[in-house]
């Protein structure tokens, strides 16, 4: 058997049959070998978009998501999908063409180091330099991405090894694969979990800060079990969001630079904080010196690396989420609870103080106003958000959505958060639509991250992948410029995007339908025109540019809750006969 | 001077002294540096895609032989830019990549798109860690003089600290010629010499200074070949010019010679291909020149005695167009003007363009000859575009692109348009990925009308030349797609 046979034997013994990819002449013997095999292969148009398909598709399944590349250019357009994915812990599978093993090092056409290249931005990363070795390294990378704390692991494929031969039955896929020094822990030690559950029963003023790791463990049911159960009050990470559902009493929003009132108060209020699955980025923190100051902290995780990293663990447990919940509830059933009664008093009130006003009629369109119809609209479609994944692009976009739509179940809102990735959210709706292909995928964008992609247009029409496309059409980098006019006196620098591209005829040159919304009484029913078609859709909606949200300042204490100032959009920018003028008036400099 | 100047400030001011244009996205860790640019005389140019940014600068840099520089955030803004430098470093261009970073309390501490920063280092980065005007310099230098990408890594904490050593006003004042040049050769006493001319012959060399090497080089009494990314060095029509040689050239002329004398040449593996590299390794002399004027080159050509000049070597094997795909990229190349600088993309359209085009000036193609970047072509084209503004060189600007590529950064359609960027930009579709797979494509047409940018659609070879005619009538952008079949490549020397 070839090289590539086995390489697509490994990827079929792991359950995969859908991977993202493109092209090139150092994986060419595996593409020759994917035309007789029955993997599906969709083709992006670019190798970034096929990392970042992947990273969304492993998000919305939670299984590994594969992409592939050649050699050299192929593999460097993976690297900020690769890194996106790493900082989220996601799941992917990198695998990149190789020059031959006799040329590696020899500054070969389209040769670069892969594997020096991805080692900052991998979990783990390896070389096969023979084709007997294909069998179990794909084991492994299998195992190390989707276990412990994911994260995406690349693989690096010289062509010879491709092309070179491999007795399967010699050296078949191994059912286990011994992986000296990898050993993640997934249960938390009980004296630590006794201590905790203490320390939460006895507490008057208890907050959960529920991260990623909680979707990632699967540990939804155990969180709302025991939030119930103590009556604690619960705020996400960006990355948490979908874990606990947001219509919940106990809900209290994101936390963070752009969270919720309640749930920055809340964290800086409370006397026990016990935060799962998350990492304390400085977007959550703000000022750490004011980050939950009066609470003892409780802080699960699954990677030891992160507990009192950036902020001091009282009570640390190393473990998986679902474990660690699981047992922590069985403790707590054991304690007798105190009475958080007031505690709950002062978070209801605290919930009404952070009730948004949304229902703006205003044009161009305030982002609340459409945020409140797309909810809505899904809502009406699928009353629990079962079957609806929402994916958002960096920006204003991503902090309108996440501030203001309220998820209900996990691994339904996909986010770039630790890398903050312009550009990511268009293709891990690909991703996201192909691992759930019954679940409506929304991709909600702004005008600048959609461009950055916008040739996977490409895609969604020659594969019919019914993805709607939200672009929030405001023709600026809104958090830019929302930075400029709150920290930079106003000073609107090269964030106008200008007028054009036409964003529907764009669509329509790639045979995709499209519309434009002007006004808000047309929202709701584009919008269900669009969901409901079962057909890949673009909306362009036309956003009011000087609408913001507040903000915690960069560094600063969660309570100090910036209001927005409105701020008209300066348009200065210069037609090219002004720069000949200009160029013409200089004189020419000699270097 | 009186008073402290702030980093930010005597950055600024060594930047507008030593450039002219900046390539650039923005994003929170670069926002002082960002706005400052804003203010001063250098010409910020909005990409939509940090990748973008780093191919224009790449272009700009290829065409005027200068730095060209792009600025990019922390996090993803960095690692967009890997593509493009590592495609710069692959070629040796001088790239900088000014890229932001987190505070410096916050490096390695789950920082909001903090990443590593080393990935970008493929020749050198420096992370500025101290308020010093010389660190820019340094990285000017080594940019410029070794003929490589550099990352200048910047916290944005940085900014506000008093800034030192702000007498220094360019990157002359740093540099040190480590290298001695070894030019012991006076005289070549071979029956059969021949010259092997590489891109490194442009040493520093202004661009008006790099147009006159060809004068000097045609009174050389022997042939005369190039690297791909010399070509034009000497114009291809003189008599002692062989041209291209290597994997998509001659190769008679290199077996035949009894010495080859390789200035500036790195000896890739696509001048000297595998099954014959030892061969010619074996009686290569390499000579170590990185002229900084004009002067020096000639002074070192006039100084060199090449005996047995009757030596004169005729290529016969010029390829001919046969198929659709040829005579449709032969056709644009007559209706062009010869100097045109045509920049291609990756794939069939560059061989090609590369096979049928004469090259009469240094920089007639422009390709990601090392690397095969897909994607390359139009961002690339447009730095050279505003390269060619800059520096006042009177060419055209012509890109030669597959669908494939054009799509990569479609999105740079944007800075073209509002522009008003007078670039012919050719796409040769034919709906297909080398030979993996047909793809379906979209209507460039109408995606060059979504940006509001002239277009035109091509089925018959005889329609060129009066679209190109009409377009260098005009002073503004045209996209011309031209609908191509498939012709198979013509073997390359392996």
């Amino acid at each position: 058997m070839k090289g590539a046979e086995a390489i697509i034997k490994a990827l079929e013994a792991e359950g995969v049959k859908i991977i993202f990819g493109y092209p090139g002449g150092a994986m060419l013997p595996f593409y020759d070998a994917l035309y007789d095999s029955d993997l599906v292969h969709i083709l992006t148009r670019h190798e970034q978009a096929a990392a970042h398909a992947a990273d969304g598709f492993a998000r919305a399944s939670g299984e590994a998501g594969v992409c592939v590349s050649t050699s050299g250019p192929g593999a460097t357009n993976l690297v900020t999908g690769i890194a996106t994915a790493y900082a989220d812990s996601s799941p992917v599978i990198a695998l990149t063409g190789q020059v031959p093993t006799k040329l590696i090092g020899n500054d070969a056409f389209q040769e670069i180091d892969a594997l020096g290249l991805f080692m900052p931005i991998t979990k783990h990363n390896f070389q096969i330099k023979k084709p007997e070795e294909i069998p179990e390294t794909f084991r492994a990378a299998f195992e190390i991405a989707t276990t412990g704390r994911p994260g995406p692991v690349h693989i690096d494929l010289p062509k010879d090894v491709q092309d070179g031969e491999i007795d399967i039955e010699k050296y078949p896929i191994p059912a286990k694969v011994d992986l000296p020094g990898y050993k993640p822990k997934t249960v938390g030690h009980p004296l630590q979990i006794k201590k905790a559950a203490k320390l939460i029963a006895e507490s008057e003023r208890p907050v959960i800060l529920a991260g990623g790791g909680v979707i990632i463990s699967g540990a939804s049911e155990e969180l709302l079990r025991l939030a119930e159960f103590v009556k604690i009050p619960v705020c996400t990470t960006l990355m948490g969001k979908g874990c606990f559902p947001e219509d919940h009493p106990l809900a209290l929003g994101m936390v963070g630079m752009h969270g919720t009132k309640a749930a920055n108060y809340a964290v800086t209020e409370c006397d026990v904080l016990i935060a799962i699955g998350c990492r304390f980025s400085d977007r959550v923190t703000g000022d750490i010196r004011y980050f939950a100051p009066e609470a003892k902290i409780i802080h699960i995780d699954i990677d030891p690396a992160e507990i009192g990293k950036n902020v001091r663990a009282d009570i640390p447990i190393v473990g998986d989420a679902k474990n660690v919940l699981r047992d922590l509830l069985a403790a707590l059933i054991a304690l007798e609870i105190k009475d958080k009664e007031t505690w709950l008093e002062r978070i209801y009130e605290l919930k009404k103080l952070s009730i948004p006003m949304m229902d703006f009629d205003d044009k161009p369109i305030k982002p609340q106003r459409f945020v409140k119809d797309l909810m809505e609209v899904l809502n009406e479609i699928d009353s629990k958000l079962k079957n609806t994944i929402i994916t958002t692009d960096v920006g204003q976009n991503q902090m309108w959505m996440a501030h203001f739509f309220k998820t209900k179940m996990p691994r339904s809102f996909l986010a770039s958060g630790g890398l903050g990735t312009m550009g990511f959210g268009f293709p891990a709706a690909i991703g996201a639509k192909v691992a759930k292909p019954y679940a409506n995928v929304i991709s909600i964008t702004g005008d600048g991250g959609f461009l950055m992609n916008s040739q996977e247009l490409a895609t969604i029409s020659e594969y019919d992948i019914p993805v709607v496309i939200c672009i929030f059409d405001n023709r600026t980098l809104g958090m830019v410029y929302q930075w400029q006019n709150l920290y930079y006196g106003q000073r609107q620098s090269e964030v106008h995007l200008g007028e054009s591209p036409d964003f529907v005829k764009l669509a329509e040159s790639y045979g995709v339908k499209a519309d434009r919304i002007i006004s808000p009484d047309e929202i709701k029913e584009k919008l269900k025109e669009a969901i409901l078609s079962n057909e890949p859709y673009l909306l362009d909606i036309v956003i009011d540019p000087a609408e913001a949200l507040p903000m915690v300042p960069p560094g600063g204490r969660l309570t100090n809750i910036v209001q927005p100032i409105r701020v008209e959009p300066k348009i200065k920018k210069p037609q090219f006969d002004e720069i000949k003028k200009i160029r013409d008036m200089a004189a020419v400099k000699e270097f | 001077m009186g008073g402290n100047i702030k980093f930010l400030e005597a950055m600024v001011d060594f930047l507008e002294r030593n450039v002219k244009t900046i390539f650039s996205y923005p994003g929170e860790q670069i926002l002082p540096l960002y706005n400052e640019i804003e203010g001063s005389s250098i010409k910020n140019i909005m990409v939509r895609d940090e990748r973008g940014a780093g191919f224009m600068a790449d272009g700009y840099a290829r065409i005027t032989n200068y730095i060209g520089v792009c600025l990019a955030t922390a996090g993803p803004g960095a690692t967009n830019l890997t593509t493009p430098i590592a495609t710069a470093y692959k070629d040796n261009s001088s790239v900088l990549a000014i890229t932001g970073r987190c505070q410096r309390k916050y490096i390695g501490k789950n920082y909001f798109q903090e990443v590593n920063m080393d990935f970008l280092n493929f020749y050198k980065g420096y992370f500025v860690d101290k308020a010093e005007v010389s660190y820019i310099a340094k990285a000017f230098a080594d940019c410029l003089f070794n003929k490589k990408p550099v990352q200048l890594n910047i916290p944005v904490d940085l900014y506000k600290e008093e800034a030192k050593d702000i007498n220094i006003t360019t990157y002359t004042d740093i540099y040190k010629d480590d290298e001695t040049p070894s030019n012991n050769i006076k005289e070549i006493d071979v029956k059969k010499p021949l010259f092997l001319i590489g891109q490194g012959i442009f040493g520093t060399l202004s661009y008006k200074e790099i147009v006159k090497i060809s004068k000097i080089l045609e009174k050389i009494n022997c042939p005369i070949a190039t690297t791909f990314p010399a070509r034009g060095v000497i114009n291809e029509k003189l008599e002692n010019c062989i041209g291209l040689v290597g994997r998509r050239g001659d190769l008679k002329s290199l077996l035949e010679a009894d010495k080859i004398i390789n200035i500036g040449s790195s000896l890739s593996y696509n001048t000297y291909v595998e099954s014959v590299r030892e061969k010619l390794l074996s009686k290569t002399e390499n000579i170590q020149l990185k002229p900084k004027s004009i002067k020096e080159l000639k002074e070192f050509f006039e100084n060199l005695d090449v005996k047995n000049s009757s030596w004169i070597y005729k290529n016969s094997n010029k390829f001919q167009p046969s198929g659709d795909y040829s005579n449709k990229i032969y056709e644009i190349i007559k209706n062009i003007p010869e100097d045109a600088i045509i920049v291609t993309d990756a794939g069939k359209h560059t061989v090609f363009t590369c096979l049928l085009k004469t090259c009469v000036i240094p920089r007639n193609i422009i390709s990601s000859h090392s690397f095969g970047t897909m994607g390359f072509g139009l961002p690339a084209s447009i730095g050279v575009k505003f390269g060619t503004i800059d520096f006042n060189i009177d060419r055209e600007v012509v890109l030669i692109s597959g669908d494939g590529g054009f799509l990569m950064n479609v999105e740079e359609l944007q800075v073209v348009a509002e522009n008003n960027l007078k670039i012919l930009m050719v796409v040769m579709k034919n709906n297909s990925l080398a030979e993996f797979c047909k793809i379906k494509n979209p209507n460039f047409n109408k995606i060059a009308d979504a940006f509001e940018i002239d277009n035109c659609y091509i089925e018959n070879v005889d329609e060129i030349g009066s679209e190109i005619k009409g377009y260098l009538k005009k002073n503004k952008p045209l996209l011309v797609v031209v609908e191509t079949e498939n012709e198979p490549l013509p073997k390359p020397n392996i």
